[in-house]
């Protein structure tokens, strides 16, 4: 077998305050998509900006593509709050990542992934006047303009409606199923954990650490799942759970 | 004939599009004259000059053969632009320097800040030492006068800058050169823009200081002269004169930042 795209060996932090996060031991293989699925304050963002080489690594190890993480290479993280540039337009917020490529070609393709993402009459509008959905959907395209095979999302859709929200997913789903990325997906929400995981994460607070991973035992993924009537069953259990481990810490 | 009021209507339509302050502004112009008449009705001759008198002394100085005004007009902006232009070309790189430094930043705020407190009546004669009473002397003044106001707002302006968006931009690859550019710059102008026309303002009060304070020329010299002959009609022309500068040069600023401003950042800015 070949080595993992993403590896995790004891890793912990401590942002000065008392320990986050210890003890994660985790890999992910290409092209894999895993969910880590856990109470609000359990260390999520903290991982996702150790994973995307924003904070230093402090203990334990953690690799990508066989090196420590290092900022802006390697994988491309989309933020909680979509974090557009509100004074560049929909065009130039993906263009700014191709840096360094020649500006035909950066136009080409940032408007061929806008195309992709159902924006494609919205090129030259201003970020703020998107709705919540557009503006995911523009993030989204963002990440996907960065040429890197892991993308890490930090509960991505957590302020959208349940529609908008299961349209995002299919359109994550089919946008990395495409090229086959691989995806970390962080989440308080035990719907989107069990309809985008081959596996799922399942973490505790305080400090934060994986309290037990869980493969879904369902068919397909995304809506397909939805649809499979064990979804509902395997829904309750892991809630309970969740509500379970959010009391203990 | 009903055409013809409809084409007519259609003409004038550029004049619901002028903005309501615009018109305020105009409004305001009569009442200010009405203003300083009622002033000069209460203050005796020989100290103050009402509108009439002040206006008409304008026109005869503006178009005096001798062009004394003109000539006096023309030394003062140089001065005053040369060393606001000074100050903006040294002040903003240097803040934006010390806004991205924090250390040095924090290093050197108490004495930039004690600069910035500094009258700069009290540096004329050490200025007057080192380069003289000539017209390097004045632009010094004036760009010392104007420099910590833009170098003061453009380095908060850049600590404003959401560290979101620095933390987007370094995780998504750019550099330091395009976060500046794309990230930086833009969430500093309007802090940046008010910082030059503060400086504006207190670089034309420190015009008038230089013109007074080293070897007596253009409109302070003039305002001088005046003032000790008595002449208040002309003395108050050459103080509209000012005023004018004054607002001209923070109107073409803010006419400056509006281009700069992306539309959809403009319902902030003036
Ligand atoms: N930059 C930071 N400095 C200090 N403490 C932090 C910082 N970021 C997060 N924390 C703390 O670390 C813990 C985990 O935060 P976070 O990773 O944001 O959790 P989650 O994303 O799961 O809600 C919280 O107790 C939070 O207060
Ligand atoms: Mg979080």
């Amino acid at each position: 077998m070949s080595a993992p795209l993403l590896s995790l060996r004891g890793l912990g932090h401590d942002h000065g305050d008392g320990p986050v996060l210890t003890d994660l031991t985790v890999e992910v293989g290409a092209g894999e998509r895993l969910v880590i699925l856990g109470p609000s304050g359990c260390g999520k963002t903290t991982l996702l900006r150790l994973m995307a080489g924003l904070l230093p690594i402090c203990e334990g190890q953690l690799l990508l593509d066989g090196r420590p993480p290092v900022a802006g290479r390697g994988a491309a993280l989309i933020f909680q709050n979509t974090r557009l540039l509100p004074w560049r337009r929909v065009r130039e917020n993906v263009e700014l990542v191709l840096a360094g490529r020649p500006k035909a070609e950066r136009r080409e393709r940032a408007a061929d992934l806008l195309q992709r993402l159902g924006l494609g009459a919205r090129l030259e509008d201003w970020p703020g006047a998107l709705s919540g959905g557009q503006k995911q959907r523009l993030a989204l395209a963002r990440a996907l303009a960065m040429d890197v095979p892991l993308l890490l999302l930090d509960e991505p859709f957590a302020n959208l409606d349940p529609l908008a929200r299961e349209q995002m997913q299919e359109e994550l789903l089919r946008q990395t199923g495409v090229e086959g990325r691989a995806f970390v997906l962080v989440t308080h929400s035990v719907d989107e954990a069990l309809a985008l995981g081959d596996r799922i994460l399942l973490m505790q607070p305080r400090p934060g650490r994986i309290l037990r991973e869980v493969t879904p035992d369902l068919p397909g993924i995304g809506m397909e799942r939805r649809r499979a009537p064990r979804f509902y069953t395997a829904l309750a259990e892991l809630s309970d759970e969740l509500r379970e481990v959010a009391r203990e810490g | 004939m009903k055409t013809e009021l409809r084409q007519a209507a259609s003409d004038l339509a550029w004049l619901a599009k002028v903005p309501r302050h615009v018109w305020l502004r105009l409004l305001l112009v009569p009442l200010l004259l009405l203003l300083w008449s009622a002033l000069a009705k209460g203050i005796p001759d020989g100290y103050f000059a009402g509108p009439y008198l002040t206006l008409r002394a304008l026109f005869l100085m503006l178009t005096d053969d001798r062009r004394k005004l003109l000539i006096a007009l023309w030394e003062t902006l140089s001065v005053y632009l040369w060393g606001i232009g000074a100050a903006a070309l040294i002040g903003i790189p240097a803040g934006l320097l010390l806004g991205l430094c924090r250390t040095l930043g924090r290093t050197l705020s108490p004495f930039s800040h004690g600069l910035a407190a500094t009258p700069v009546v009290a540096l004329v004669p050490l200025i007057i030492l080192m380069v003289g009473l000539g017209a390097e002397a004045k632009v010094l003044i004036v760009l010392l006068a104007a420099l910590m106001p833009v170098l003061i707002a453009t380095e908060a302006g850049v600590r404003g800058t959401d560290p979101e968006l620095i933390e987007m931009g370094r995780s998504y690859g750019m550099g330091a050169l395009t976060r500046l550019r794309h990230i930086v710059l833009p969430a500093a102008l309007p802090s940046l823009m008010a910082g030059l026309r503060l400086a504006a303002i207190a670089g034309l009060v420190a015009t008038v200081i230089a013109e007074l304070y080293t070897a007596m020329t253009g409109l302070g010299a003039l305002l001088q002269s005046l003032g000790n002959s008595y002449r208040m009609d002309s003395y108050f022309a050459v103080v509209v004169i000012f005023a004018i500068i004054g607002a001209g040069t923070t109107g073409i600023l803010t006419w400056i930042e509006h281009l700069l401003t992306p539309p959809p950042e403009r319902r902030r800015s003036h």
